[in-house]
């Protein structure tokens, strides 16, 4: 498996990425790719540029030097081509407080430009991993943060895409609807799908990612898998937290 | 105890207010120097209105001064009702809905001394319609016939027991409103508001304006000009400003006939009699409703309480299912489930039928057929509608970006291309706004008999001005997002909105000079002024292109924090 994973062409390629607001500098020359099959954590302390990577690849930032490609496209030059390969699930699961959670859903299918029928047959099928039919058909407002984060989810999976762009993913999710996005996110990619999933739960990171890479400061300054991680601690064995704080100290 | 709590709060906000001062940068100095800028540019525009009008009217020895009088109380009426409806709008998001009318009520503060806070606040703000048009009116009266200082003092006295007399009226009403509706969903309750003010507005208007009054005002002897005067009083003697306006007329010797102090007397003693009724009102129903209201919900839902199913499940888009329609679909949808837009909304159509019954008053005053002051008439109907445009479009269409707020991250992450999304909303808040537009065109031009080919050149005109202006709105609000701004009415005065507002202004301006100059030559020529119409279009075209390339370039470089 790992063996095709290095095969493959990457589904996402970052090539000396910079961003900066102002004076500040987010991201700094950050270089890094994402394989069909493999569930990418982006781990890194409170400010270190995780959101801002997810947002350029989605489109919501741009990068100020570098280029972002998916699938090979471009995502300044060829935006719309780009990000009809991309499922994003934003770290505040805002929506349209005033439309109802399948009206929602059906928005973002109309978005993705997915055939009605198709559409509204995936929805239910998506809604059912959830167990949340009954809610969909209340305004999208009056949820709860956790069926907020699991109606985003649904939305990201929803046009079946190759990539799945996931920030913090089990926030407000209770411990039945955490595991089913844990194995959505580990079938997903067992079907060849990529996913870049950014979290500070280093547990859940631990037991679904195949390679990490640690931001500090808008710098990748570790990437690997976990082996090649305690390699690099000099650990003989341990969990990812032992790893993050091992390098973290040491970085 | 109520007094000394009222004070303190008084004292409080404006500890407040001199606080923001302090801290205000030039920025906001600026904006709040330009919004005033605005505010006073409208009020002498009115008053030049009314200022020439005046002198016009006057030159006509029997029947002016009847018709001045006559268009006072027109416009009393007018600003009396306008500011009820503000008042009972304003009072239940004051009185009821307020966050710290709850704040307060858990404090030892009387209610009596909550209500007198909140009702000063919702008096002043429903005053608006006596500083955009009252006031002016009675200054170009004061101005055309050389009043002394004791006018302009008397006046003043005036106007606040009017303002007094509008806010008990809408007081008492906002009181019989939530005893009545308490029962009935909102937005039950807001048709039902609306039906009735339409109906009493409709009512009025058949009573005040019919051929007959016109025929009146025609008079051409001294005999002729008593008769339409105490048939103008005979008319609007059940109006509640109607002493009012007698006590203004009277302070104008030599040029109408002089009413008396009586009046003004009368006035005040009525106003008074209300204030009473309304004091009762306070003291036995606002705790009572008050507490209701927190239990039910009778008035409004608060906006961060979103609890209803919707009743309809059918699929989305259920009718714009063609191209990129659903955006706007999703729009449309999340507006009418929004209680407090659909009020918003409502109170602009109930300002276009307001104004349409004035055009329908001001269509019979075509007995004077003097044909620069009909032309004039035709260049009001294109301001009127133009403007009509601009808030509509600087209320709905300019914050559309900045309202995607929290979730605009769901459009902009999606593969529709931001040029598609400025231009499918453009494309649809320009048709729709040229089907309501052109309709009201199209009405005003009918109320006025005019030509066709006049009918043809205003509903150009009207095209011209909601493709220019709806691209200003959007573009200037795609330059400037804030998606952290939630409430429409402080984005569209935000700098940026009022930038908007004010090239729309000069676009409105230019245009209807246009529309001046063809109608005067087609009413005198009988000829075509095409340079107008293509002054037209040349400024439309310019403003337009400006606009869709700069709104472009700024979705461009959007970026969604």
């Amino acid at each position: 498996m790992l063996y095709c994973i290095h095969m493959a062409n990457p589904v996402l390629e970052f090539k000396n990425v910079s961003k900066t607001f102002g004076s500040l500098t987010a991201i700094k020359d950050l270089s890094f790719v994402v394989r069909p099959g493999e569930i990418y954590g982006l781990i890194g302390p409170n400010g270190s540029g995780k959101t801002t990577t997810l947002k350029m690849i989605a489109g919501l930032y741009r990068p100020t030097e570098g280029s972002v490609l998916v699938q090979g496209y471009d995502v300044v030059e060829a935006s719309t081509k780009s990000k009809e390969h991309i499922g994003y699930v934003s770290d505040e699961p805002n929506a349209y407080d005033r439309l109802t959670g399948r009206e929602f859903l059906q928005f973002v299918g109309e978005l993705f430009g997915m055939d009605r029928t198709l559409r509204d047959a995936r929805i239910e099928e998506l809604l059912g991993e959830f167990g949340i039919h009954d809610l969909a058909g209340a305004l999208f407002g009056g949820y709860s943060r956790g069926t907020k984060q699991k109606m985003s989810i649904i939305a990201a999976f929803l046009h079946e895409p190759e990539l799945i762009l996931i920030d913090e993913p089990m926030v407000g999710l209770d411990p039945a609807s955490a595991r089913t996005v844990k194995k959505m996110l580990s079938d997903y990619a067992k079907d060849g799908g990529a996913v870049l999933l950014s979290t500070h739960t280093l547990p859940i990171a631990d037991e679904i990612c195949d390679k990490y890479g640690v931001l500090k400061e808008g710098v990748l300054d570790v990437e690997g898998t976990k082996k090649q991680l305690l390699r690099r601690a000099k650990l003989e064995g341990g969990s990812l937290e032992d790893i993050y704080m091992a390098l973290t100290a040491t970085v | 105890m109520t007094h000394a709590s009222l004070s303190t709060i008084f004292k409080y906000r404006l500890v407040q207010v001199k606080e923001s001062l302090r801290v205000a940068g030039w920025a906001k100095f600026f904006v709040a120097g330009v919004f005033l800028a605005v505010i006073l540019t409208v009020m002498f525009g009115i008053y030049m209105f009314f200022n020439r009008s005046f002198v016009y009217l006057l030159s006509e020895p029997y029947a002016g001064p009847a018709i001045v009088m006559y268009v006072l109380e027109l416009a009393f009426a007018a600003v009396f009702l306008l500011g009820v409806v503000s008042f009972v709008i304003a009072s239940y998001t004051l009185m009821f809905q307020n966050e710290e009318a709850e704040l307060l009520f858990t404090m030892p503060v009387p209610p009596q001394t909550v209500f007198a806070y909140r009702f000063a606040v919702a008096m002043f703000l429903s005053s608006w319609p006596i500083f955009v048009l009252a006031m002016p009116a009675i200054a170009a009266l004061g101005m055309t016939i050389d009043a002394s200082w004791a006018y302009y003092i008397s006046t003043v006295g005036a106007l606040t027991l009017f303002a007094l007399l509008i806010a008990v009226t809408g007081g008492i009403l906002s009181f019989l409103f939530a005893l009545a509706f308490r029962k009935v969903a909102p937005s039950l309750a807001y048709l039902a508001e609306i039906a009735l003010f339409f109906g009493i507005a409709i009512m009025a208007s058949s009573r005040v304006m019919t051929r007959e009054i016109f025929t009146v005002l025609a008079a051409t002897t001294p005999q002729g000009g008593e008769a339409a005067v105490s048939r103008i009083r005979e008319i609007f003697q059940f109006a509640p400003t109607h002493h009012l306006v007698e006590f203004l007329t009277a302070l104008t010797p030599g040029v109408l006939e002089a009413g008396s102090v009586v009046g003004l007397i009368f006035a005040s003693a009525f106003t008074l009699a209300l204030l009473g009724v309304l004091a009762i009102f306070a003291w036995r129903l606002y705790i009572p409703l008050w507490q209701l209201y927190r239990e039910r919900r009778f008035i409004a839902r608060p906006k961060d309480v979103i609890t209803a199913t919707p009743r309809s499940s059918r699929p989305f888009p259920r009718v714009l299912k063609w191209g990129h329609g659903y955006l706007f679909e999703k729009d449309l949808l999340a507006f009418t489930r929004n209680p407090e837009e659909v009020s918003r909304a409502s109170f602009l159509v109930a300002l276009l039928a307001l104004y349409i019954l004035a055009v329908r008053g001001l269509s019979m005053l075509q007995a004077f057929e003097k044909v620069e002051m009909f032309a004039a008439a035709v260049a009001f109907i294109y301001v009127a509608v133009g403007y009509f445009t601009l808030t509509t479009c600087m209320r709905f269409a300019f914050p559309s970006f900045s309202l995607e707020g929290r979730a605009a991250w769901i459009v902009w992450a999606s593969p529709v291309h931001a040029h598609e999304i400025f231009s499918w909303k453009y494309f649809f808040w320009a048709s729709f706004l040229f089907v309501i537009m052109g309709a009201v065109t199209w009405i005003s031009a009918a109320l006025f008999a005019l030509p066709a080919v006049m009918i043809m050149f205003l509903l150009y005109a009207t095209a011209c001005t909601v493709l220019a202006v709806t691209v200003l709105a959007l573009g200037q609000g795609a330059m400037r997002p804030n998606f952290r701004d939630q409430n429409p009415d402080t984005l569209s005065t935000s700098p940026s909105g009022l930038l908007a507002t004010t090239i729309g202004l000069a676009y409105l301006f230019v245009v209807a000079r246009y529309v001046y100059m063809f109608s005067l030559m087609l009413f005198t020529e009988a000829k075509f002024d095409v340079l107008a119409g293509f002054g037209i279009l040349v400024v439309t075209l310019a403003l337009a292109s400006i606009y869709w390339l700069l709104g472009h370039r700024a979705v461009d470089r959007l970026e969604i924090a």
